[in-house]
């Protein structure tokens, strides 16, 4: 689940807190400066939930900050919530189109190669390119599904140890020491 | 573009990731080739399975930072592979230097140095590195084989 952070008035200030802390993790002395604040947090953690209080209290706004998109993606257990369009069939009901000339044209051309009418060619044409949507949709859900496997949950960058940046870098420097074994 | 050595220092608790949300925040995010993204999750996964387990974090909050898109991870696109694998012909072995490492190792290094020298290359990028004795080294060749390209600038500093 993402981590959410908070811009609540505190006294004549705002804060920018993480869910669940009570103490604040910066003060400011406007709400703007908070918000700017808690969005620069919640891309140092990797992305957050950023909710936006007005002084009475009550969320006025909330905004979903870097990777905690995929967080949501994940909840939802990866389903794309954008329709998915059905191919269009022969017995189903009828329309009335204009048809695009570029359409006319390769319609008219399908239709002379098959020896089918130009409205058979068109549903041939329509159904072709369902089902080619529905190829990409199904594509670009499983790319979404599987980056967000890769991703891991929200990291904790306030408790627990790190490497120091002169670490990590030797760590990835002395990677291209490592001999493989063939 | 940054390359490894640059990018390698990124971390929660460093300065250089300040600069990096800044940039990003103008809209002209720090960009870095995706062969470093390999060096870098090698060197921490390698670390990991050696037992140092602040890498399992580390890598954790770099895979998160990458899927923010506060990075621009520049892609090895078939451009960048046709021009790396020209070069890599006509420099197929790293130059001789005083590296301690075997010649297996140091081989392995400069295939990625070829891959990021092309990447920036082929996306009309220049390179900002500490190694810059290899990286000029690839901008000349990158010179001899397309004179009439730009030339691949290569800088010391990250910005």
């Amino acid at each position: 689940m993402s981590r959410e952070l908070h811009i609540a008035r505190q006294g004549s200030e705002w804060a920018v807190k993480r869910e669940g802390s009570k103490r604040a993790s910066s003060v400011h002395p406007t709400q703007a400066d908070a918000i700017e604040a808690g969005r620069r947090l919640a891309l140092r953690s990797g992305g957050a939930e950023v909710l936006i209080h007005s002084s009475d209290g009550r969320i006025r706004d909330r905004n979903t900050i870097g990777a905690a998109k995929l967080d949501k993606l994940k909840q939802n257990g990866g389903t794309s919530k954008r329709p998915v369009s059905r191919a269009p069939r022969s017995d189903g009901p009828r329309t009335t189109l204009r048809v695009p000339a570029l359409l006319e044209e390769t319609a008219d051309q399908l239709a002379n190669e098959l020896g089918i009418s130009r409205n058979d060619a068109l549903l041939r044409l329509a159904t072709r390119g369902a089902e080619l949507y529905e190829m990409e949709q199904l594509v670009e859900t499983r790319r979404a599904k599987r980056w967000a496997a890769v991703v891991p949950g929200v990291v904790d960058i306030d408790h627990g140890d790190f490497p120091s940046p002169e670490e990590s870098a030797e760590a990835v420097r002395a990677s291209r020491d490592v001999e493989v074994a063939s | 573009m940054w390359d490894t050595t640059f990018a390698s220092r990124l971390n929660p608790k460093g300065e250089i990731l300040d600069y990096v949300i800044d940039q990003a925040a103008q809209g002209t995010p720090v960009r870095i080739a995706a062969p470093s993204v390999l060096e870098i999750a090698y060197g921490y996964e390698l670390k990991v399975l050696g037992g140092d387990r602040r890498y399992r974090k580390l890598s954790d909050w770099f895979t998160r930072l990458l899927a923010s898109d506060v990075l621009s991870v520049v892609p090895l696109d078939g451009r960048a592979a046709l021009v790396a694998g020209r070069l890599r012909g006509v420099h197929p072995h790293p130059p001789a230097g005083r590296d301690r490492r075997s010649k297996t190792m140091r081989q392995a290094s400069w295939i990625l140095d070829i891959q990021i020298a092309s990447v920036a290359f082929a996306a009309g990028l220049d390179v900002a590195t500490l190694n810059r004795g290899d990286f000029e080294v690839l901008s000349n060749a990158l010179r001899d084989l397309f004179p009439e390209a730009p030339r691949l600038e290569v800088f010391g500093q990250p910005a």
